[in-house]
C-alpha cells in the first residue's frame, strides 16, 4: 500500500523581493513520487530544495496548487484537513515553533483536547509517550525553559500522542548531540517496528545511508533520484544536488561492496584480512 | 530583566510563580476568584475619597500576605506601575498650577491609590493559580472564546519575543555594541526593534502552522472536564469580597 503518492504537484511563494523582475519562485516543480507505507523514508537536500515545503503537502498545511497529493488514501485538500492531521503527524525542526502551553502535560494534551478525548484518556497517553520519549519528569515542567533536546522530546511526544499512522520529522537531528541522536533514531526504530510510516529530512547523508530504507533526494524544487540508499552513491548526482556522498560509499566505491553502516564496513574490512593473511 | 551579558532572568517575572502554595486564596475556585476580581476593582475605581482608598489597599495588602506571596514579588510588579503615577502627580501638579496643589495631590492620590490597589489585587488573583486556570476561568465564565485565545497566544508570545530579543541582544553584543544615547546606537534601536517585530511576526506563523498541525481550529481547547462545582467556602470568600466593596462604597458615599 501507498503511503504518500503525488503527481504532477507544483506549489510557488510569491516573490519578496523589491524587484519587480523577480518572478514567482517555485518550491516545488512537478513533483511525482510514491512512498511505500511502513517504510523508513529520508528526504535528503540542500537548504531551499523544497522539503519542508513538500512535507507541508502531507498534512494539509499547504494546499497542492496543481496537481494532487494523497496521503494513507486521502486526497489532500481543505476539507479534510482536520481527519488527515489525526493520521499523519508533524514535528517542526524548531521545538519552540511547537510548544505552546504552559507545562509538558498540557502541550503534550494539546492535540488530543483538539480532538476532544476524554481526560482520562489523555492522562494515560501523556504519561505513556512522555515515558516512551524519555520524559516523564518533565511532566510538570514549563516547556520554555527545558533544553534543546528536551524540547525536541516533548514535541516529538506531543505529535506521537496523537497516534499518527504517518510521522513526518522536520530535520529532527539538528542540534541534538550523539547521545540524545541515538536514544531519536532508536524511537523512530521502534514507531517503524510497529508499522507507522516514518518521514524524515535531513543534510546528514550519513546518518540517513544507515537508517533509511528508501532515499529521496531534491534540489530546486525538483526530486532529483528517489530508491534505496544505494542511490547516493552516484557523486555527480550528489554534487549536483549540493549534497555529499556518505561516507561508506566514498571508502568503498572502487570495491564490490556496499556496506550501509559501520558494523556492515568493519564485517567487510575483516574479511578482506583474513582473505590476505 | 537584561543583563549587561545579554542574559535574562528564567520564570521569576511570571505572575503564577507562586501558584503551587496552598492558601485559602489558592483553594477558591478561579470563577469565583475572577468575579470578586472585577466587583472589588470597578468598586474600588468608583471610589472618590482617600480614606476608603487606603483602606481598600490596607485591605489587599493584608490578603496578598495572607496567601503567602512574598511581598518582594509584590513590589518588583507593582514598580513598574509608579513612573506613570509619577507623571500624572506632574501633569497634575503643572496643569492645575502650584496654588491648588493640595487638591492635585489628593487627587493623584486617589488615582494611585485605585491604581496600586487594582493592581495588586489583580496580582493576588493571578497569583494564586497556574495561567493556564485562570483562562480557562475565563472561558467558564463565558468571556469569548477568541478572547481568551488570544490572551493565551499572547502569553506564549512573551516567551518568544523574549528569546528573539535575547538573541538579538547577544548577537549585538558579540559585535562590540554598546548601549548609549548616541544617534548610532538609538539608529540601531531603531533598526533592531523594526526586525524584532517581522521576525516575530514570522515565528508566529510558523507556530500557527504547528498548532494546525495538531488539529487546532482557532480556539484553544482547555480541559474538557470542568473543575470541582463551587462550594460553601467559595461562595463565603466571594461573598466577603462583596461586602467589604460595599461597604467601602458605603463609607466613601457616606461619612467620610
Amino acid at each position: 500500500m501507498k503511503a504518500v503518492k503525488i503527481k504532477d504537484l507544483s506549489f510557488s511563494y510569491e516573490s519578496q523581493g523589491n524587484n519587480p523582475a523577480d518572478k514567482t519562485v517555485y518550491a516545488l516543480d512537478k513533483i511525482n513520487l510514491e512512498l511505500d507505507a511502513g517504510k523508513k523514508i529520508a528526504f535528503l537536500g540542500a537548504n531551499g530544495s523544497g522539503k519542508t515545503t513538500l512535507f507541508y503537502h502531507l498534512n494539509g498545511l499547504n494546499l497542492p496548487q496543481s496537481g494532487e497529493v494523497e496521503v494513507l488514501g486521502l486526497k489532500v485538500s481543505k476539507g479534510i484537513r482536520k481527519e488527515l492531521r489525526k493520521k499523519v503527524g508533524m514535528v517542526f525542526e524548531n521545538p519552540d515553533n511547537q510548544l505552546i502551553s504552559t507545562t509538558v502535560y498540557d502541550d503534550v494534551a494539546f492535540g488530543l483536547r483538539n480532538y476532544r478525548w476524554s481526560e482520562e484518556r489523555i492522562k494515560e497517553k501523556v504519561h505513556a509517550v512522555l515515558g516512551k520519549v524519555q520524559a516523564e519528569e518533565l511532566v510538570d515542567s514549563s516547556p520554555y525553559n527545558l533544553s534543546w533536546g528536551q524540547k525536541k522530546r516533548v514535541a516529538i511526544a506531543g505529535v506521537l500522542a496523537m497516534e499518527p499512522e504517518l510521522l513526518v520529522l522536520d530535520e529532527p537531528f539538528s542540534g541534538l548531540d550523539p547521545r540524545v541522536t541515538k536514544c531519536l533514531l532508536a524511537l523512530l526504530d521502534w514507531l517503524n517496528s510497529e508499522g507507522k510510516t516514518v518521514i524524515i529530512s535531513a543534510h546528514d547523508v550519513d546518518l540517513a545511508y544507515s537508517w533509511a530504507d528508501e532515499v529521496v533526494i531534491m534540489s530546486k524544487g525538483s526530486i532529483v533520484n528517489h530508491g534505496t540508499p544505494d542511490v547516493l552513491h552516484d557523486q555527480q548526482e550528489m554534487e549536483e544536488a549540493s549534497l555529499d556522498t556518505p561516507i561508506l560509499a566514498k571508502v568503498f566505491q572502487t570495491s564490490p561492496f556496499w556496506p550501509q553502516n559501520t558494523a556492515e564496513a568493519r564485517s567487510v574490512v575483516e574479511r578482506l584480512l583474513e582473505g590476505q593473511s | 530583566m537584561m543583563g549587561s551579558n545579554g542574559h535574562m532572568t528564567g520564570d521569576a517575572w511570571r505572575p503564577d510563580l507562586y501558584s503551587n502554595l496552598s492558601s485559602w486564596g489558592h483553594a477558591w475556585d478561579t470563577r469565583a476568584k475572577i468575579i470578586a476580581l472585577v466587583v472589588f476593582v470597578f468598586g474600588v475605581v468608583t471610589l472618590n475619597s482617600i480614606y476608603p482608598l487606603m483602606l481598600s489597599f490596607v485591605l489587599v495588602l493584608l490578603a496578598v500576605v495572607s496567601v503567602k506571596i512574598p511581598l518582594f514579588f509584590l513590589v518588583k510588579r507593582v514598580k513598574w506601575v509608579l513612573p506613570f503615577l509619577i507623571f500624572i502627580f506632574i501633569g497634575l501638579i503643572l496643569g492645575r498650577g502650584l496654588g491648588n496643589i493640595h487638591d492635585s495631590l489628593y487627587f493623584g492620590g486617589t488615582v494611585s491609590l485605585k491604581a496600586l490597589t487594582s493592581l495588586t489585587a489583580t496580582l493576588l488573583v493571578l497569583g494564586t493559580q497556574s495561567l493556564e486556570k485562570f483562562l480557562k476561568g475565563l472561558a467558564q465564565i463565558r468571556l469569548p472564546r477568541v478572547i481568551v485565545s488570544v490572551l493565551f497566544l499572547s502569553y506564549r508570545y512573551i516567551f518568544m519575543f523574549r528569546e528573539i530579543v535575547q538573541d538579538t541582544y547577544r548577537a549585538l553584543l558579540s559585535r562590540g555594541f554598546s548601549n548609549g544615547f548616541s544617534i548610532q546606537t538609538l539608529r540601531v534601536y531603531g533598526e533592531i526593534t523594526g526586525a524584532l517585530f517581522i521576525k516575530a511576526l514570522d515565528r508566529s506563523e510558523i507556530v500557527l502552522k504547528s498548532m494546525e498541525a495538531r488539529g487546532f481550529d482557532g480556539s484553544i481547547p482547555f480541559h474538557s472536564s470542568s473543575e470541582r462545582p463551587l462550594d460553601a467556602k467559595d461562595m463565603i470568600k466571594t461573598l466577603g469580597v462583596l461586602m467589604v466593596t460595599g461597604l467601602l462604597l458605603w463609607l466613601d458615599r457616606g461619612v467620610i
